[in-house]
C-alpha cells in the first residue's frame, strides 16, 4: 500500500521550487551556534545558482581518460570509464580511484588507472605510484568492498580481459590475488560488478556482469556481413553474468550455475548492477541493467528456503519499457524516490529511449513512470550511463543525477541534433515530478559537456552533502562539488555503519530507517550502483528542520537496533555496540 | 487562427476534388495523345467509364476487353489508369495497405506494357503515372528508369523531375537528390511537394533538424497559408520533428492535420500517442474512444495499435476491465505483441482473480521469449532494408521470424526475397522451413 503524502509535502515542494539558493530560513546551527550564510555558487555565465561546481582542477583531479581508439570503431573504445570513492588509505576521508580504458595490445596504450589521495580537506594528490594497480588490459569499472574482513576496502577491477582482485594492505597499496578456477568469461569482457552478501554468512560475494563476446575482428566481420559501419550489440554474442561466493579471506568460487544465475533464455549483455532487497525480506536481491535485453531482477531465494535465484523482472514489471521493449540499459540505481518507504529503480537507456523509472508500488510490483514523473521527453534526447539518486539540495527527498554521452563518436555527422559529448542532467524532485536543473548552466558554459560514463557520489569535504565524480570517456574526469547549501542552511545527519559477524563488515545490505522532522526515509547501505562505479557507502540524510533523528538499523545479520542521534554530525555505528563516535559536519567556505 | 469545424471539411472536400481531378487528368489522354490517331473504341469505352467515376465498371470492362486486345497500348493505358485511380480512392478511404498495393501492381503491369507497346514518344502522363507507381511500390530503381525515359521525351518536365528526385532519395543517391530537390524548390516557389521532398531528402541525410527548420521557415507551423491547409504538410512536419527529437512540438501540427483530415485514422492515433507522451491522457483517451467506438478502422493494423494505446492509458488510470478488453483485442490479432503480452500479463497478475495469476505468468513467460526476438527482428529488418541484395541478411531475418513464430511475416519476407533474388540457393531451404513450421503447433497458435 502506498504511504500517504507527508504533511510536510507542500513545504518540501516549496523548498524544492526555491532550488538550492538557501531560500528556506536556516535552522539553528548544530550545537546552537549562529547559522552561516548559504554557500551556493553563482554561475559566472548564467548568473543562476549552480547546485554543483566543477572544481576538478582546483582540487587536483587531473585524470584524463584514454579511450584507446585507433580507428577500429570497436564498441569497447566508447564504453569505458569507471571509478569510485572509498577511504583507500584508512585515514578517515574519501579517496578516488579512476579506471582507465587504454587500448588493446599491442597498438593501444596501457591503461593508466589512478588513485588520488584526499588530504583531508577535499583536495587530492596522486598516490598511484607504488599502489599496485594493474596496467595490462583495458579497464572498465570497479567494485569496492572489504573482502577479507580486515577493515580496509579491497578492489575488483573489471576489464576487457582478465579482471583483477586487489587486496588492500590498509595503506592504499594493493596486491593482486588470483581467483583460481574462475570462469573463462571473467577473462573476457566484464562491465559493472558489485559486492554483496547474498547468503548472509558475513563474507562478501561478488556479482559480475558480462557484456559481449566480441573482439575487434569479430565486430568488424559482423559489420561487413551486414554491410554497414558497425553492428549493434544485439548482433554480437552476449556474455554471461557470474555470481562468485566469497570465503571472507579474499577467496572466491564461482557458483553461478548452482545458484541459478544462468537460468535465463539468453545472456543479458549486462552493463549495470545493484544489490538491493527489493522485496524487503531481509536478503540481498540483484537488479541488472542489460543492453538490448530484458533487465534482470534476481530474487534471492534464501528467505524462502530455496536454493536458486529467480529472475522476477518480467513478473514484477521492471524488465522493459512500458511498451514491452527491451531497451539499452546502461546504469542503474535504487532509492526511495517517492518517499513511501520502499525502493524505486532508475535505469539509464539509449538515445530515443526514456530512462526507466520503475516505481515500487509497495506490493512487490513496479510501474514504469518516467513519462508521468516528467523524465520522459527530457531523457529521450540523451544517451545515459551513470546515474545516482541523491538529495543534492538537502531538502529531504531524492533527486537524480545522470551522466550522458553517446557511444558513436561520429553521431553528429550521421544524426543531426545528436552529439557525442552530451550535457549531464540533474532532475530535481518536486513532490514526485522531476524537473531538469542544469540546462541553463550548460548553455552558459558553466559546466563542462563531455562523454559521460561512470558516476559516483561521496562526501569528499566532510560537509555532509554528496559530491559527484563523473568519469568521461576519452576526456577529463569531472569533480562536481556540491555547493547547494552551506553547513548550517539545512540540517543533515551522516551515518557510517560497521557490521559485526555474522554481518559483513561493510554492512552492505543494512536497511536504515531515519525518522526526523516529520519525515520517514528508508535507505540501504551499498557501494555498487550506477555504471562501472562504486560510491561512498555512508548515508547522508537531510531531515528538514530537525535537530535530532531516530535511526533504526536492520543489519544484514537480521539484528535490529535503534537510537536517537543529534543532527549535524557524522555518526559511526558499530553493530551490537551502537554509536561509537561522531564528528560535526565541516563548514565549507 | 483556429479552424472552425466547417472549414476543414470544406477545405478537405476542395482538396479531394482537386486531387482526384488531377489524378483523373493524369490518366486520361493528354492533348498530345488526342492528336494521335483516332481513339481505339475499346480504350474509349474504358475512358468513358472512368470519366463517369465508375472505376469498377471501367476495370471490369477493360478486363473483359483485354483478351482480344492484348497488344493494344491505348486499352492498357486506360485500364492501368482505372486501376490506379481505384487504388487512390481506396487509399483515401483508409483501405489496408495490401489491398491498395494489389491495385497498384495491376496498374503498373498495364501501364508498363502500354509503354512498351507505344511507338515513339510516350504521353507524359502515362510515363509519369508509371514512375509514380514504381515509387509507391518500392521499386525506386524502376521509378528512376521511368522518369529518365520520360525526361528524354519531355526534358525539364517538372513532374518527372519530381519523381526522379523522389526515386533518387529512395535509392540513397542523396547528394544528387538534394541538388535536384533544391532546383525544384527554386523552380516552383511555394510548392509544398518540392519543399516536402527536400525535407525528406535532408532527413535521409541525417539532417532532420534542418528539415524541420525548412518546413517551419516555409510556413508549415503557421495557422494560415497553403501548408496549414495541407494535412500532408502537417504530417511531414510531425515526422521530421520526431526525427529531430522535438516531440514537444508535434501536437500542434497533428491537431491541424486532424482538423483537415478528420477521417484519417493514422493522424488521430498518432495525436493520441503524443498526448499520452505529454502526460495528457485526458485528451488522448476520448480521441481513441471516438475512433474505436464510432468510426472504426478499415486498417486492422491501425486498429490494433489504437487498442493497444488505449489499453496502456486505461491501465495507468486503473480502469482494468476496459484495459483488459483492449489488450485481449490486440492479442487476438497479434498473439506475439510484446507490449500487450506484458501489459495484460501484469494486469492479470495484479488482478488477484482466480486463474488470472496463472495466465498472467504464462503471458509474461511468452513476453520473455518474444521481447528480445522482436528487437533482433527490428535490427534484422533494418539490415535487409539497407542491403536488400545480401542473402545472408534475408536468411537471418526469416530465421528470426520463424523463431517467434510469425509465419505470415516469414512468408512475406520470403516472397520479397524470391522476387529480389530469385536464383538464391537459400530459397528452397527456407520454403521447406516455413512448410515445416506451418505443420507444427507453435506458441503463437494455441493459448493466448
Amino acid at each position: 500500500m502506498r504511504a500517504a503524502l507527508s504533511p510536510l509535502a507542500p513545504l518540501l515542494l516549496l523548498a524544492g521550487l526555491l532550488g538550492c539558493d538557501g531560500g528556506a530560513p536556516p535552522p539553528p546551527a548544530p550545537g546552537g551556534g549562529e547559522p552561516t550564510a548559504p554557500a551556493a555558487a553563482t554561475a559566472p555565465g548564467s548568473g543562476s545558482l549552480l547546485p554543483f561546481v566543477d572544481e576538478s582542477a582546483a582540487r587536483g583531479v587531473d585524470f584524463l581518460h584514454q579511450d584507446g581508439a585507433h580507428g577500429d570503431d570497436f564498441l569497447l573504445e566508447t564504453m569505458t570509464g569507471g571509478g569510485g570513492f572509498a577511504d583507500l588509505d584508512g585515514d578517515g576521508d574519501l579517496d578516488i580511484i579512476l579506471i582507465d580504458g587504454g587500448g588493446l595490445p599491442p597498438r593501444g596504450p596501457a591503461p593508466r588507472h589512478r588513485i588520488l589521495r584526499n588530504d583531508g580537506t577535499g583536495h587530492f594528490e596522486d598516490a598511484t605510484e607504488g599502489a599496485g594497480l594493474p596496467a595490462t588490459h583495458p579497464g572498465m569499472g570497479v567494485a569496492i568492498g572489504d573482502v577479507d574482513r580486515d577493515g580496509d576496502p579491497d578492489l575488483y577491477i573489471t576489464n576487457y580481459g582478465p579482471n583483477a582482485l586487489l587486496i588492500n594492505d590498509g595503506t592504499g597499496r594493493f596486491t593482486e590475488r588470483e581467483i583460481p578456477d574462475r570462469p573463462a568469461a571473467l577473462d573476457r569482457w566484464s562491465a559493472s560488478a558489485t559486492f554483496l552478501d547474498h547468503d548472509g554468512d558475513g563474507h562478501l560475494d561478488l556479482y559480475v556482469t558480462g557484456y559481449l563476446q566480441a573482439t575487434p575482428e569479430s565486430a568488424a566481420e559482423c559489420a561487413r556481413r551486414a554491410g554497414k559501419a558497425r553492428c549493434a550489440p544485439q548482433e554480437l554474442p552476449a556474455e554471461l553474468d557470474h555470481l562468485l561466493v566469497g570465503d571472507g579471506q579474499g577467496g572466491f568460487v564461482d557458483r553461478s550455475a548452482r545458484l541459478g544465475i544462468r537460468d535465463t533464455p539468453t545472456a543479458g549483455r549486462g552493463l549495470g548492477v545493484v544489490a538491493t532487497d527489493y522485496d524487503d525480506d531481509g536478503d540481498a536481491d540483484l537488479y541488472v541493467a542489460n543492453d538490448m535485453n530484458l533487465n534482470f531482477l534476481w530474487r534471492n531465494p534464501r528467505r524462502e528456503g530455496e536454493t536458486t535465484f529467480r529472475d522476477e523482472a518480467i513478473f514484477v514489471g521492471c524488465s522493459s519499457s512500458e511498451d514491452g521493449r527491451a531497451e539499452a540499459g546502461m546504469g542503474v540505481d535504487v532509492g526511495d524516490a517517492d518517499a513511501d518507504g520502499d525502493l524505486d529503480i532508475i535505469v539509464t537507456n539509449f538515445e530515443d529511449e526514456t530512462n526507466s523509472y520503475y516505481r515500487n508500488d509497495g506490493d512487490g510490483l513496479y510501474t514504469e513512470l518516467s513519462r508521468a514523473a516528467g523524465m520522459g521527453l527530457k531523457t529521450l534526447s540523451r544517451l545515459a550511463f551513470g546515474v545516482r539518486w541523491i538529495d543534492h539540495d538537502l531538502d529531504g527527498d531524492l533527486d537524480l543525477f545522470v551522466a550522458n554521452g553517446h557511444v558513436y563518436p561520429d553521431i553528429a555527422q550521421t544524426r543531426q541534433g545528436s552529439t557525442f559529448a552530451q550535457p549531464d542532467q540533474l532532475f530535481e524532485n518536486l513532490g514526485g515530478r522531476f524537473e531538469e536543473r542544469l540546462e541553463a548552466a550548460h548553455r552558459a558554459g558553466d559546466l563542462p559537456i563531455r562523454v559521460g560514463r561512470g558516476l559516483a557520489s561521496g562526501d569528499i569535504d566532510g560537509d555532509g552533502d554528496l559530491d559527484l565524480l563523473v568519469i568521461n570517456n576519452g576526456g577529463a574526469a569531472t569533480l562536481l562539488v556540491n555547493r547547494c547549501a552551506g553547513p548550517a542552511v539545512r540540517p543533515r545527519i551522516g551515518l557510517a555503519l560497521v557490521g559485526a559477524a555474522p554481518s559483513n563488515r561493510d554492512a552492505y545490505g543494512a536497511k536504515v530507517t531515519v525518522e526526523a522532522g516529520g519525515m520517514r526515509g528508508v535507505h540501504e547501505v551499498r557501494a555498487g550502483a550506477s555504471y562501472l562505479s562504486s560510491n561512498d557507502p555512508r548515508l547522508f540524510i537531510s531531515p528538514p528542520g530537525a535537530t535530532e533523528a531516530t535511526v533504526s538499523v536492520r543489519w544484514p545479520s537480521g539484528r535490529e537496533e535503534a537510537w536517537t542521534l543529534p543532527v549535524g554530525r557524522l555518526h559511526t555505528i558499530i553493530e551490537g555496540e551502537g554509536p561509537s563516535g561522531s564528528r560535526p559536519m565541516r563548514e565549507v567556505p | 487562427m483556429a479552424l472552425s469545424p466547417a472549414r476543414p471539411r470544406a477545405a478537405h472536400r476542395a482538396l479531394l476534388r482537386a486531387a482526384l481531378g488531377l489524378l483523373l487528368l493524369a490518366c486520361l489522354p493528354s492533348p498530345a495523345s488526342a492528336q494521335r490517331p483516332a481513339e481505339d473504341p475499346a480504350a474509349r469505352q474504358v475512358r468513358e467509364a472512368v470519366a463517369r467515376g465508375d472505376l469498377k465498371g471501367a476495370i471490369d470492362l477493360g478486363r473483359s476487353l483485354l483478351p482480344a486486345n492484348l497488344d493494344n497500348p491505348r486499352l492498357r493505358e486506360q485500364l492501368g489508369g482505372a486501376y490506379y485511380l481505384a487504388s487512390v480512392r481506396l487509399q483515401r478511404g483508409g483501405a489496408a495497405g495490401e489491398t491498395v498495393a494489389g491495385l497498384q501492381r495491376e496498374a503498373r503491369t498495364h501501364l508498363a506494357r502500354a509503354a512498351e507497346l507505344s511507338p515513339g514518344p510516350l504521353p507524359i502522363r502515362l510515363i509519369w503515372t508509371l514512375a509514380l507507381l514504381e515509387n509507391s511500390l518500392g521499386d525506386a530503381a524502376g521509378a528512376l528508369r521511368a522518369a529518365e525515359r520520360g525526361l528524354r521525351d519531355h526534358p525539364g518536365e517538372l513532374r518527372l523531375l519530381t519523381v526522379r528526385a523522389q526515386a533518387r532519395t529512395a535509392l540513397g543517391e542523396l547528394d544528387e537528390a538534394e541538388r535536384e530537390w533544391r532546383a525544384l524548390v527554386a523552380a516552383q516557389p511555394g510548392s509544398l511537394d518540392a519543399v516536402i521532398g527536400l525535407g525528406g531528402c535532408l532527413e535521409a541525410l541525417g539532417r532532420a533538424c534542418d528539415a524541420a527548420d525548412l518546413f517551419i521557415d516555409s510556413g508549415f507551423a503557421e495557422d494560415e497559408g497553403e501548408a496549414a491547409r495541407s494535412w500532408r504538410a502537417q504530417f511531414e512536419l510531425v515526422r521530421v520533428l520526431v526525427a529531430c527529437g522535438r516531440l514537444d512540438d508535434t501536437i500542434g501540427p497533428l491537431e491541424r492535420a486532424l482538423a483537415l483530415e478528420p477521417q484519417r485514422a493514422r493522424i488521430a492515433v498518432e495525436l493520441a500517442e503524443q498526448y499520452h507522451r505529454a502526460g495528457r491522457s485526458d485528451d488522448a483517451l476520448p480521441l481513441l474512444d471516438r475512433w474505436l467506438g464510432e468510426r472504426g478502422f478499415v486498417d486492422r493494423e491501425l486498429r490494433t495499435t489504437a487498442h493497444y494505446r488505449r489499453a496502456r492509458i486505461l491501465a495507468n488510470r486503473g480502469e482494468m476491465a476496459r484495459a483488459r478488453e483492449d489488450y485481449e483485442a490486440v492479442l487476438a490479432r497479434e498473439p506475439a505483441h510484446t507490449g500487450a503480452l506484458r501489459g495484460l500479463g501484469a494486469l492479470l497478475l495484479r488482478s488477484g482473480e482466480e486463474g488470472g495469476r496463472a495466465r498472467g505468468r504464462a503471458l509474461l513467460e511468452r513476453f520473455r521469449h518474444h521481447a528480445p526476438l522482436s528487437d533482433e527482428i527490428r535490427v534484422a529488418r533494418n539490415n535487409v532494408r539497407r542491403a536488400p541484395d545480401r542473402p545472408a541478411l534475408r536468411v537471418a531475418l526469416i530465421e528470426l521470424l520463424l523463431k517467434v513464430p510469425d509465419l505470415d511475416a516469414a512468408r512475406v519476407e520470403l516472397a520479397d526475397f524470391a522476387a529480389r533474388l530469385p536464383r538464391s540457393p537459400e530459397l528452397p531451404r527456407l520454403r521447406a522451413r516455413i512448410a515445416v513450421a506451418e505443420l507444427a503447433p507453435g506458441p503463437g497458435k494455441g493459448e493466448r
